[in-house]
């Protein structure tokens, strides 16, 4: 076996923009290697290979359903650097449409949200629908247009998939996608748990939170399944709680490591993932509230892990945080291979009693958005980060081993065979273990996306 | 009506003070201008031009009740725990447009009232309480990057007297830059 940290230079360190996938993921199980080249997160070509071949080539967040209530409400997002608009149209469906105007391009939409029965372009004042149907062309008549162009299509440009799982949309700019049920896979089982816990549906907060990091955006992929973290980066945060009274519903502290509490990961291909824990800083009063709004049929099996604290993660772009006192959901906008944008929300059940909803927001707000007492820390780590990868001359890190070595791993995990996870790897330890092997999926489809239609 | 009149001068003043308390990290004298019950807000917008209004059922980027939780925020500041918080930025407070108007009844405190879930003090036997609105230009040097990044802010203050001596019962901060650069914090505004 090669001597696996051993600084050493590779074709991907040439400066050429010939950049070989391959050589920036080090991947080899039976020799327990798993290491990830310094150029994924710093060269702008990765960069642009990633919003090629991920974000505008597989399924991607875009939001809830129930961000569109009413017929002809819509938002606007971007699907990697490509701006679209999702619509409700007058027949109550949802559509996901290429926000650029069939005749020169311009953006039709530029608002964030709202309610429009039509989008105007404001250029040459095309109009359509809002199910994105071409309604008017300004002085089609007197335009001496060919011939062809009366037959022709000038709808906005659906996305190739659009897809609903209960609430949650995803789009992809490629057809060359499984169903969007195939593509979840198990990791479905884990938003299940979230939607087990709103008999109404799941709803944003309203408030909208946007910030921006100066560092990759795999860093925030790792960074959200990693226990490891915790107790350093977070450790200002784990004081002030120290100091803090108890509250009624979530004035606690986290479960220390000596709480043995266990800890664990499941990886379900396609990138996707979650890291668990078997307690939360919820107080019994509020596990209690909490359980008796769960779906009425819910089994005793899922109303456990509902009150169990997890970390989602669904390739590329969507991270939930599950800590039962409040859940987040954020999406990632990568904007350069240095620089991310990521819009967070606090997540909610629809209907939730207002001292519960009011204390969800408190602990959403306490933890998460860059104003908050965790997610600054992070932040900043993020952009070390950033800078200290500048030390090419470093070589390899060793940033994705904790869990690798199966010898003193439990030889099964009774909660993949009480959960019927049955195509999913997983890490099963204390709250020590600070699993790394959980990223490993996501590095695994990263690859598969950048060489499946050019190898290397 | 209040019997104690805070003339402009004396309300602009006061706000410039607190200002320079941030600028050159006086965290204990800038904690002091707080009544111990002071809330301290940031909205955040839900619409291009709506800012959310009510803490209780909608997101801010901060919502502190008692002056406790802004002692936990200086702590993280002059502590050695938050990665965030080190090294700390410098930062230069400009403030104009200063606007000050008594608040006499319930109504008055009402729009003053940055929690907005109604409140019953301030009514016109009680404490003398002013409104001072005013805008506020952050400008933050980072040392990380030496980079100077702005915040854009209206604050929106509630002052009364304790013992004599001016202090923000309430103060709102409207963040007009609202896609926040890595850290948004207390002395960055």
């Amino acid at each position: 076996m090669t001597a696996p940290c051993t600084p050493d230079s590779s074709a991907a360190m040439n400066g050429t923009t010939d950049i070989d996938i391959n050589d920036l993921l080090d991947d080899r199980p039976a020799e327990q290697v798993f290491r990830v080249h310094r150029d994924a997160y710093t060269d702008p070509h990765v960069f642009e290979r990633e919003q090629q071949d991920i974000f505008e080539s597989t399924w991607v967040f875009v939001g809830l359903a129930n961000q569109l209530p009413r017929p002809h409400d819509f938002f606007t997002v971007t699907l990697g650097r490509q701006p679209v608009i999702v619509s409700r149209n007058g027949d109550g469906e949802i559509r996901c449409l290429l926000n650029s105007c069939r005749h020169r391009g311009m953006v039709v939409c530029p608002q964030r949200s709202g309610n429009r029965k039509t989008h105007t372009c404001r250029y040459h004042g095309w109009v359509y629908g809002s199910g994105g149907e071409n309604m008017f062309v300004t002085d089609q008549a007197e335009g001496r247009y060919p011939a062809w162009f009366a037959k022709d299509n000038h709808d906005l440009v659906p996305v190739a998939r659009f897809g609903n799982y209960r609430g949650f949309l995803f789009a992809s700019l490629s057809p060359d996608v499984p169903p969007l049920e195939t593509h979840l896979g198990d990791a479905r089982f884990f938003l299940d748990l979230i939607l087990d816990q709103a008999p109404q549906g799941l709803e944003y907060v309203p408030g909208d939170i946007r910030y921006t990091f100066n560092a990759n955006w795999k860093l925030q992929i790792e960074n959200s399944l990693d226990m490891y973290h915790f107790a350093s980066t977070h450790a200002s945060y784990v004081e002030l709680l120290a100091r803090r009274k108890p509250d009624a519903f979530a004035g606690g502290m986290p479960p220390s490591p000596a709480d043995a509490a266990e800890q664990g990961t499941f990886s379900f291909g396609r990138g996707h993932a979650v890291m668990w824990r078997g307690k939360s800083r919820a107080s019994p009063e509020l596990l209690a509230r909490r359980r008796a709004g769960y779906v009425a049929d819910i089994s005793e099996l899922r109303a456990k892990w509902a009150g169990s604290a997890r970390n989602v993660t669904i390739f590329p772009n969507l991270q939930i945080v599950d800590n039962v006192t409040s859940v987040m959901l954020r999406v990632l906008h990568p904007l350069a291979v240095d620089k991310t944008e990521m819009h967070t929300h606090c997540l909610a059940p629809v209907g939730e009693d207002a001292d519960l909803r009011a204390a969800r927001i408190r602990d959403y707000e306490d933890f998460f958005n860059p104003s908050g007492l965790a997610t600054p820390d992070d932040n900043v780590i993020y952009e070390h980060s950033q800078a200290g990868f500048k030390a090419m001359a470093a070589g390899w890190t060793a940033g994705h081993l904790r869990g690798i070595n199966p010898e003193g791993a439990p030889a099964a995990n009774k909660y993949a065979q009480e959960l019927g996870l049955t195509n999913a790897d997983w890490s099963l330890g204390s709250r020590a273990l600070g699993d790394e092997t959980c990223f490993h999926d996501a590095y695994r489809e990263w690859r598969r996306l950048l060489t499946q239609h050019r190898p290397g | 009506m209040p019997t104690t009149q805070l003339s402009p001068d004396a309300a602009a003043a006061f706000v410039y003070a607190e200002a320079l308390c941030l600028d050159e990290q006086r965290w204990q004298d800038w904690l002091a201008l707080y009544a111990d019950d002071a809330v301290y807000w940031i909205p955040s917008w839900k619409d291009d031009h709506v800012t959310t209004e009510d803490p209780a059922t909608e997101v801010s980027f901060m919502h502190a009740a008692g002056r406790g939780r802004l002692e936990e925020r200086v702590k993280r500041a002059s502590g050695t725990k938050s990665v965030a918080s080190m090294p700390l930025p410098r930062t230069l407070h400009c403030i104009s447009n200063v606007i000050v108007s008594p608040v006499a009844d319930t109504a008055d405190a009402a729009i003053a009232d940055t929690t907005a879930t109604g409140t019953t003090a301030g009514t016109a036997s009680g404490p003398a309480r002013w409104r001072v609105q005013s805008n506020c230009v952050t400008q933050i040097y980072d040392l990380r990057n030496d980079g100077l990044k702005v915040m854009a802010c209206r604050y929106d203050h509630l002052l009364t007297e304790v013992d004599g001596a001016l202090r923000i019962a309430r103060k709102k901060i409207v963040l007009i830059n609202d896609n926040v650069p890595t850290v948004l914090d207390f002395y960055c505004v």
